[in-house]
């Protein structure tokens, strides 16, 4: 190695380089007095760092979990559906609605193509407000950009979907506590709006509990991602890259309703995952119209449901180059693969990865 | 145990939760002000941060440590500044810079002092991504695809980002750093 490593030492000091790179870095190390000092430097500024406290007012933490707790109860976690959530339900009616609408014009499609694969008609109906139903509770809490849209979708709104658990009252032998008027169950995490519009990469998604404000709130919160979103598109293309894995948050909760990776889900599968579920597809144009379906639908889930239909667009997009033998469907197959393999909630890594086994280079 | 009372939590035991917040605030909080500099958006940011932990218990997994996922969510809120709606809508005032030096051990002496205070002024003035990298990594020894995913950044970006801030730092520091690289020789991080 010819030159200084000063650019390096930082991460050699952390342990993040690579081996190659370590060593290299290690043999120049012993060989030049100035970079061993540099380092030396480096190591004396994470020393001192550590020895400067940060001072809190004096008492601040006496009453600090109870200001989160108030907090907690001022907005407990209620499910809303904003504005993105009514552009997946629209995305997902019109995955199912317009192969339907082309099966009835028989010119326009082989006879073959139709009947199997749609969904019955209640389906039709059920997906949207099912979705719905899931996400919100009360009309205020949705911005008045989605308020129209919200009684277009409550018209066709079907059955309940499974009851909200209720909150699970305890004894809590640390603090011998009175029951909580608390929160609905974690079960019901509310959906993560899509990686463009989520202020936190990780989405941590801390921000998914956007849902929970009140129509204000919320509608000031979405002007905030809106912004927030336009930042980001002008961010550096190296950090666009990492934007869309949050992982901040740790994983999602496994389930499902007929496969034993998602048994531990705690609700009964929505209407809307039932309805995708029971769809075929026969013909390219369906395997890709399922694969798009697949694709709204999990922009607009969480947990276990979320992790399916993420798998679900991969194996409608396998399927979709299965019939096609198109390079487009092949890329778009590799693209939701590579995406759904670099999420830190993968759970079913492995079953993407037979997907993908045989393909084409 | 911690996973007994996350799980308790989970299941909507907001006492169990009140429990853990309390384990767990000042180490929220010291990350939020590291970031932010000021008490009152650090405060807004702490309180937040278990909101939003709270929230999202679901997909926390509970057989992990629950303080590095605290962490990253605080540092994540700290460097895009999301505030609670009611800051947002009171306009909270601003407070002061309030980090201070901790007091010199007699080992430490008056010159680790006076370098600490350097230093404090010197990560002031970093740019807020970079007090966020250094603080995840220094604070909370978070690797860098943690705080990769933490902050919605490319890891090649925390390593440069985690390199200047450094860089500046030991600027900042040179006339301390003989006395105090002896002492930190063979110590590592």
């Amino acid at each position: 190695m010819t030159g200084h490593v000063v650019e390096q030492l930082s991460a050699f000091l952390d342990g993040e380089l690579d081996e190659r790179e370590r060593s290299e870095v290690a043999r120049h190390l012993e060989a030049c007095p100035e970079c061993a000092r540099h380092l030396d430097d480096l190591l004396a500024v994470d020393r001192l760092a550590r020895g400067v406290e940060v001072a809190a007012p004096a008492g601040y933490f006496d009453g600090f979990a109870s200001r989160v707790r108030d907090r907690i109860r001022k907005r407990p976690r209620r499910l809303v559906a904003p504005v993105w959530a009514w552009a997946a339900a629209a995305s997902l009616l019109l995955a199912v609605t317009v192969p339907r609408l082309m099966r009835d014009r028989p010119a326009a499609m082989p006879p073959a193509a139709a009947p199997a694969a749609l969904p019955p008609p209640t389906t039709l109906a059920a997906a949207p407000a099912a979705l719905e139903g899931e996400l919100s509770e009360s009309p205020r809490e949705l911005g008045d950009a989605g308020q129209g849209k919200r009684d277009d979708a409550r018209q066709g709104r079907a059955a309940n979907l499974a009851p909200a658990k209720k909150a699970k009252e305890f004894k809590d032998e640390a603090t011998a506590a009175t029951p909580v008027p608390g929160p609905p169950p974690a079960a019901q995490a509310p959906a993560a709006p899509p990686a463009a519009e989520r202020p936190l990469a990780s989405a941590v998604a801390p921000e998914r509990e956007v849902g929970a404000l009140a129509a204000p709130e919320a509608a000031e919160r979405d002007a905030l991602y809106q912004e927030r979103g336009k930042r980001q598109e002008g961010a550096g293309a190296e950090e666009q890259a990492a934007a869309s894995g949050f992982a901040g948050a740790p994983a999602a909760v496994p389930e499902s309703a007929e496969a034993p990776r998602l048994a531990l889900q705690k609700t009964a599968p929505s209407a809307a995952f039932r309805a995708l579920l029971e769809r075929k597809a026969a013909t390219i144009a369906e395997a890709r119209g399922l694969r798009e379906a697949w694709r709204a639908f999990a922009g607009g889930a969480v947990g276990a449901e979320a992790d399916e239909a993420r798998v679900r667009v991969i194996e409608a997009g396998r399927e979709a180059y299965r019939l096609s033998g198109e390079r487009a469907d092949l890329d778009q197959l590799r693209r939701d693969a590579a995406a759904y393999l670099k999420r830190e909630d993968a759970h079913q890594a492995d079953r993407v990865r037979a997907l993908l086994r045989g393909l084409p280079r | 145990m911690e996973r007994d009372l996350v799980l308790k939590a989970r299941g909507g035991n907001l006492f169990a939760f009140e429990e853990i917040v309390r384990r767990h605030e000042r180490r929220v909080y010291a990350v939020a002000f590291r970031i932010l500099r000021r008490h009152d958006a650090a405060d807004d940011v702490a309180q937040e941060a278990f909101v939003r932990a709270w929230r999202n218990l679901a997909e926390f997994d509970a057989e992990r440590p629950f303080a590095p996922w605290i962490c990253r969510i605080a540092a994540n809120l700290a460097v895009n500044e999301v505030r609670s709606p009611r800051a947002r809508e009171e306009g909270l005032p601003e407070g002061h810079d309030e980090t201070r030096s901790a007091a010199a051990s007699p080992l430490d002496g008056v010159l680790d002092a006076e370098a600490r205070r350097v230093l404090a002024a010197a990560v002031a003035e970093l740019p807020r991504e970079q007090r966020a990298v250094f603080t995840l990594r220094v604070y909370e020894e978070q690797s860098y695809k943690e705080i990769a995913e933490a902050l919605g950044i490319a890891p090649g970006t925390v390593m440069s980002r985690l390199a200047r801030a450094r860089g500046k730092l030991r600027d900042a520091l040179l006339p301390y750093l003989g006395p105090a690289a002896a002492r930190a020789g063979g110590g590592g991080s």
